[in-house]
């Protein structure tokens, strides 16, 4: 059997994400160089590679919080930056949301300040992933959070959401809540997902692209099922790069 | 309709280094054809069986493609995706289902150095003397 | 609801005492207001012309409107929800908009407070019959005059606080600029160090007259609004930046960096000599962050510069006979050493709250943790304080060598400046000791209304003595200073002080389960 003969390939228009050249310097250290890539529209890739890799930087630019050095980045086909904020959803990595606030009010105010806030969807995925209003953000767990954090990136029509390790710290059933949550997401094929992440076993079935980057440059650019076809699981892909 | 069955055996164990939508593809068509799933039954929506096994939606899809091609399923827009209520076709798959059987059965036999004659020769005294 | 209104109303409810509910508010409100009217009374300048309360006032607000917003910027940067709101799908521009008018919000109410408590203070001075009480109208006309000063200054303020994170962003040239910043910051005591009591004069003319200040408001506002706007505008697009990233100091590099350079230190050091005990562990692990700190262009220039710069004013000052106005800069330069330790410390609480969870579970006391910590803010100020008094003795004796000044003289200038050293070192280790009462009053939010108060002395303290203490206009009249108060000070501060401590330190785990936002409002 062949490939490509699926119809839920990408839909017609600019890629997703762009990315021509880029490196970034911090300090005189170099944390990217060179790095290209294209996320096509309607696919879930994943960024894989070890701690200090340079992912969340990467993912900083992308999202506009940060400018690299060379190289450009494009979103839907314009340049990143802080006017490309409403086309994509970020959950920063190692982020808090409002702690002064209870799980209400940041709602409320989420609702307001997010042009393309959805209030139908976010009671939807509120019951999905079995999120309670009461409590303080502050004294929640961090699985709690992380998805209190995950609702707010999915009650939004963002076209583009990335994911910068949204497991971290994130009990077992939290983590197939969130994972089930991002598929539902997924399946009507108008959100793009790009998400960085360390827990490939929980995760590896629901790429469907991967980047691997180490030391700030990309080291492989794969799709999961050449790679499955060819016997390799995308953990055993990740050990030989980076073995 | 009420689904009174599950789409794949339980426990199913996912292979994470062969393409998940052939082993999808291959354990539906063995409950098809034993009855598991009954002719005319409908299946769950493409998401439905996305998020259940959390996998992507795009290998719940090809899932569907690949049964469909082989005359398994039909899918009729609007309505969702059914089992195929035609026979012959389903006759078609149990066969190659059989023949696979088969040809894994007298590899196994080959590996201890008998035919598959043999092989059931023994089983048929091993349970006389059980 | 617009996007604009949203985001203020986040901002605002950050340190929205209404959150405590209304009878915690009031009560507050209450002690701020009582509070300062008891340190004006007790401010000897207050007797001398009606206008004293109101410039204390606009002084008062000045700073402290600034102080609390360059501390809600800088914990804003430390912020885990940082990157959620930099995040948000708006400009930079309008985010800082709606923490500006947002903490113009919680200065106004702050201002209200402050004037409520100057008109009290004004009405107690009239009836203790300091001055004659103005009559009604110009009561009024002074009033508003003020009033509208301090609106109009309000939002300069609260952007001159904000710009604080231009100055934090890393390998920059705005860094050195930091020493002027920090002049700007403190410009209203330095003048009014120098001034003294200057401005009462009873002259229509005289600064700090109802007709002065409206002069003054119109230029406030013809050029101050236009300065902010700009500056809003450069903190937008600078002072914003996520690659703040290395600012934070709370990122996981950052915090092992610091670990890493004080755990080196320690082993090395416990290879020579094995009997380091484990308070000097902490000590030194404190201080790698201290060492850090000095290193910075700006810190290290200040270095270079302050100690002649102190001496040449000595020199100077003592030759032209004027040793008051030079004794007076140098207790303010004291002071502004306190209000420096105390916004550490002050800060220190909500900066290390991510590597709390770590300190607290070194098997050590709590109480060794803790002095540990202070014992560093402690040696660095008094450090500061005796290069200060070297800097400035060295410049008296010059003076002395070169003849421009009686051995008497001399004597005396030199006694009252260790007098002022003493006194403020005094001071200094009363003040870090009851700061430590922040984690004691964690136990419940009615302690932390009781914080407010002691944070607002530790910051103002410093000025504030300024006034309390005695000093002459005329040094050779031979008038000695008062040792007794030290003594006192001694007696009894000291051991109260001492007691916070252990006070604090029993419940220093409490600021780990702490909400972020809950800081003194």
């Amino acid at each position: 059997m062949t490939a490509n003969h699926y119809s839920m390939e990408a839909a017609a228009g600019p890629a997703a994400v762009e990315c021509r050249g880029l490196g970034l310097t911090r300090r005189k250290k170099s944390i990217l160089q060179d790095i290209s890539f294209d996320i096509p529209q309607g696919s879930l890739t994943g960024l894989l590679g070890p701690n200090g890799a340079g992912k969340s930087s990467l993912l900083r630019i992308i999202a506009g919080l940060a400018a690299p050095d060379t190289g450009s980045v494009r979103v839907f086909g314009q340049p990143a930056g802080i006017e490309q904020l409403g086309m994509l959803s970020l959950l920063p990595d190692r982020s808090n949301l409002p702690g002064w606030l209870s799980v209400r009010e940041w709602l409320d105010f989420a609702a307001g300040i997010y042009p393309d806030w959805d209030p139908v969807k976010a009671l939807e995925v509120q019951a999905e992933l079995n999120v309670s209003v009461e409590p303080a953000i502050s004294s929640l767990s961090r699985g709690e959070e992380a998805r209190l954090q995950l609702l707010t990136c999915l009650s939004r029509t963002a076209p583009l959401i990335i994911l910068d390790e949204p497991f971290t710290g994130v009990d077992l059933i939290s983590r197939e809540r969130i994972a089930s949550a991002v598929v539902g997401e997924l399946a009507d094929g108008r959100r793009t997902f790009l998400i960085a992440t360390h827990d490939i076993r929980e995760m590896e079935l629901l790429f469907d692209r991967l980047i691997l980057i180490g030391k700030g440059t990309i080291r492989s650019i794969e799709d999961v099922d050449r790679l499955r076809r060819s016997g390799k699981s995308v953990e055993s892909h990740y050990r030989e790069v980076f073995a | 309709m009420d689904q009174s069955f599950e789409l794949l055996p339980e426990p199913f164990q996912i292979n994470p280094s062969l393409p998940i939508y052939e082993q999808f593809a291959w354990a539906i068509q063995g409950r098809i054809v034993s009855g598991h799933i009954p002719p005319g039954s409908r299946l769950p929506s493409v998401r439905e069986l996305a998020a259940g096994r959390g996998v992507n939606p795009t290998t719940a899809a090809r899932t569907y493609q690949e049964l469909e091609r082989m005359g398994l399923i039909v899918t009729y827009r609007g309505q969702g995706t059914f089992v195929t209520r035609d026979a012959a076709v389903i006759g078609e798959a149990r066969k190659e289902i059989m023949r696979k059987a088969i040809k894994e059965f007298k590899a196994a036999a080959g590996k201890l150095g008998l035919t598959a004659a043999q092989l059931l020769e023994f089983d048929k005294e091993d349970s006389h003397d059980g | 609801m617009s996007a604009m209104k949203t985001l203020v109303r986040l901002e605002y409810s950050r340190y929205s005492l209404s959150r405590l509910g209304k009878h915690y508010r009031l009560l507050t409100a209450l002690i701020l207001v009582i509070g300062t009217v008891l340190i004006g009374i007790y401010l000897p300048g207050s007797r001398s012309s009606e206008r004293i309360p109101f410039i204390y006032a606009a002084l008062l607000v000045w700073s402290a409107v600034t102080v609390l917003s360059a501390v809600s910027m800088v914990s804003f940067m430390n912020a885990g929800s940082r990157d959620w709101m930099l995040s948000f799908p708006h400009s930079r521009l309008k985010l800082l908009y709606a923490k500006m008018i947002s903490l113009l919000g919680h200065s106004l109410q702050l201002m209200l407070a402050v004037l409520l408590a100057a008109v009290m203070l004004y009405l107690y001075s009239v009836r203790s019959g300091w001055y004659p009480p103005l009559s009604m109208p110009g009561l009024l006309y002074l009033v508003a005059a003020y009033t509208l000063f301090m609106l109009i200054f309000l939002p300069l303020a609260v952007v001159f606080g904000l710009a604080i994170s231009l100055f934090l962003q890393p390998g920059r040239l705005a860094r050195l600029l930091f020493i002027p910043y920090t002049a700007l910051w403190m410009s209203p005591f330095i003048v009014d160090g120098i001034y003294g009591t200057g401005y009462s004069g009873a002259q229509a003319a005289a600064p700090g007259s109802p007709g002065f200040m409206l002069y003054a408001s119109l230029a406030a506002a013809a050029a101050g609004w236009p300065l902010s706007h700009l500056l809003m505008l450069l903190v937008a697009a600078r002072g914003l930046e996520a690659e703040g990233q290395e600012v934070r100091s709370s990122s996981p590099t950052g915090a092992s960096r610091r670990f890493r350079s004080g755990t080196l230190r320690i082993t090395r050091n416990t290879g020579l000599q094995k009997d380091t005990s484990t308070f000097m562990m902490l000590y030194r692990l404190y201080a790698g962050r201290t060492r850090r700190t000095e290193k910075h262009p700006a810190v290290l220039s200040l270095k270079f510069a302050v100690p002649p710069m102190v001496a040449a004013v000595f020199y100077f000052g003592i030759t032209s006979n004027v040793e008051s106005v030079v004794l007076s800069l140098m207790r303010s330069l004291f002071g502004l050493v306190i209000t420096f330790s105390s916004v550490w410390v002050l800060l220190r609480s909500s900066s290390e709250r991510k590597q709390l969870p770590w300190l607290l579970s070194f098997p050590q006391s709590r109480l060794a943790l803790l002095l540990s910590g202070i014992a560093v803010v402690w040696t660095t100020a008094v450090r500061i304080m005796v290069i200060l008094l070297l800097s400035a003795a060295a410049g008296s004796v010059t003076a002395l060598i070169a003849g421009n000044t009686g051995l008497q003289d001399w004597s005396q200038t030199l006694i009252w400046l260790l007098y002022f050293f003493l006194f403020y070192v005094l001071v200094l280790t009363v003040m870090l000791c009851l700061l430590q009462l922040e984690y004691y009053t964690m136990k419940a939010p009615v302690l932390g209304i009781l914080m407010f108060p002691v944070s607002l002395l530790g910051l103002m303290g410093g000025v504030f003595l300024n006034k309390i203490i005695f000093l002459p206009a005329e040094l050779h009249t031979g008038i000695l200073p008062d040792w007794s108060l030290l003594g006192w000070i001694a007696l009894i501060g000291l051991p109260a002080a001492f007691c916070c401590i252990p006070a604090g330190a029993r419940y220093y785990h409490l600021s780990l389960s702490r909400p972020a936002g809950k800081k003194q409002a």
